[in-house]
């Protein structure tokens, strides 16, 4: 599957909960620069995905049935920039340590998701450059820096 | 620890000796050939040594614990030690007289003493024997408050649990999950989204009823288990299976309120939220000659690395009914098989008898 040229972003959806996976897919839909690459139950099946569909961003929740999210983060590496989403706010200082591109908190809001998504692909444009060259630069978002606290 | 090895009791017990020291003392020195000084030297050595010697009796009272052993046993083991004792201050003391005393003195003390030596061995003996009574006395009392401690701590742990199991009751990440599941379906399917809200509603309305009481009916507690099951199978969608079998006569049961609940949420938690596959949680309920029995049942993934928060609820649930009913309910884990049981059996008490 090639992206559509007008999608330069490749986003991977991981929660085991179909209800949670729709709210993040519904949230993204209008970003149009992201394409939805894969959706994950668990944490083995977001691991393959990763090595098949090649995502600058990834959304990923914690417990899950067979690897947490944090198992998954381990096997991947740090290459590719993680949003955790999570119902569980004791992970945030352990999502920091792995270099998470933000912690966001179910349920989640839609502005609070707009951040985040800025942030990833900030990050995502340092990190691994998309397909085509034109938007990152301008994609920086100018208060990066609230979207933490 | 010797119980007497204490500043305080090792005081007051050698204060018991002086009224002897200062017996002996008069008798040395005014029956006998020696000065006041040379007699309160010898009878406050000879006395020291036996005092200290006594609370040796310690050791054969602990290995002889009163109602455990055989009368027959108690006996000889004291009075062989009283024997014992008794003759070592008997020659311990003859050996300080000769160490202290000008030969002649000791010759003359001897002679003074000699016709009396049964009698000074049986004192000793019952002095042994009075130090092996009052031993028994200071395990009985150690014991006693040691039980008294035990007790207490019981009892702080039962409350403890109790405030903590109500506490924890309504899980917050439960509800956090329940609310981002009801996002999802207000696009998706807006009359769900609003089913969902109620049933949110009605469990939490009633955990916190059910909270307040100190029994409830079994059938109340189903009640809530049914609200907090909808929920989570709005949330796990096919991969959470339920199965309920309930005996009808079961359900006018009393028991503690939200029991049952922290038990489903476990199976749920740690169970089914650990399989991709899903699965099933099980509840049965029988009431049989006066004992009601409960058995919670899931699927579960043993290889499934165990979560930190795992096991703290099932521990609170145990607590709690031991708190409840002491020995006369029992709580059961069984991981053998392809299910995680816990069973519970308790006292079938319901509001006529109750």
């Amino acid at each position: 599957m090639s992206p559509a040229p007008n999608k330069p972003w490749k986003a991977l959806i991981v929660d085991d909960e179909e209800l949670a996976r729709h709210v993040i897919r519904e949230f993204l839909q209008s970003h149009e620069e992201i394409e939805v690459a894969a959706e994950c139950a668990n944490g083995m099946e977001a691991v393959k995905a990763v090595a098949e569909h090649k995502p600058n961003l990834i959304f990923l929740d914690v417990q899950m049935p067979k690897l947490t999210g944090f198992d998954v983060l381990e096997l991947i590496g740090t290459e590719v920039p993680v949003i955790f989403v999570t119902a569980y706010d004791q992970y945030a200082m352990r999502a920091f340590d792995v270099h998470a591109v933000d912690y966001l908190l179910k349920p989640i809001g839609r502005e609070r998701f707009d951040a985040g998504v800025e942030r990833g692909k900030a990050a995502s444009a340092r990190k691994c450059r998309p397909r085509t060259s034109s938007p990152p630069l301008r994609a920086l978002p100018n208060n990066s820096s609230s979207a933490w606290s | 620890m010797h119980p007497l090895l204490t500043r305080n009791r090792l005081r007051l017990y050698l204060l018991a000796w002086v009224p002897l020291i200062a017996v002996s003392i008069y008798v040395l020195a005014t029956r006998g050939t020696l000065g006041w000084l040379q007699a309160t030297a010898l009878a406050i050595a000879v006395f020291l040594f036996y005092a200290l010697l006594c609370l040796s009796a310690w050791y054969p009272c602990r290995a002889t614990p009163l109602g455990k052993v055989s009368f027959i046993r108690f006996l000889l083991t004291h009075l062989t030690a009283a024997a014992i004792m008794s003759l070592i201050w008997t020659q311990a003391g003859a050996a300080l007289s000769y160490a202290v005393l000008s030969p002649e003195k000791f010759a003359a003390i001897t002679r003074q003493f000699e016709p009396q030596h049964n009698s000074i061995f049986t004192v000793g003996a019952l002095l042994y024997l009075l130090s092996v009574a009052l031993h028994y006395v200071l395990i009985a009392m150690e014991a006693s408050r040691e039980a008294e401690a035990r007790m207490m701590e019981t009892s702080i742990m039962a409350r403890d649990a109790e405030l903590k199991a109500l506490k924890a009751q309504i899980n917050p990440h439960f509800l956090f999950n329940s609310l981002n599941s009801i996002s999802a379906l207000t696009s998706i399917d807006p009359s769900r989204a609003r089913d969902m809200c109620v049933l949110l509603g009605d469990f939490l309305r009633l955990t916190l009823g059910l909270g307040e009481k100190t029994s409830v009916r079994l059938s109340e507690e189903l009640d809530l288990l049914q609200k907090y099951m909808a929920i989570e199978m709005v949330r796990f969608g096919a991969r959470l299976q339920v199965h309920e079998e309930i005996q009808e006569e079961s359900r006018a049961c009393l028991l503690p309120p939200l029991l049952l609940q922290p038990l489903v949420e476990n199976a749920v938690k740690h169970g089914i939220a650990s399989l991709p596959e899903g699965g099933d949680v099980r509840l049965s309920a029988h009431r049989e000659t006066g004992r009601l029995s409960i058995l919670v049942e899931n699927s579960w993934n043993p290889e499934a690395p165990p979560r930190r928060s795992g096991g703290r609820g099932l521990k609170n649930v145990q607590l709690r009914l031991e708190a409840r009913y002491g020995k006369d309910a029992s709580f059961r884990v069984n991981t053998e098989g392809e299910f995680f049981q816990v069973s519970l059996n308790l006292p079938a008490e319901s509001e006529e008898n109750a």
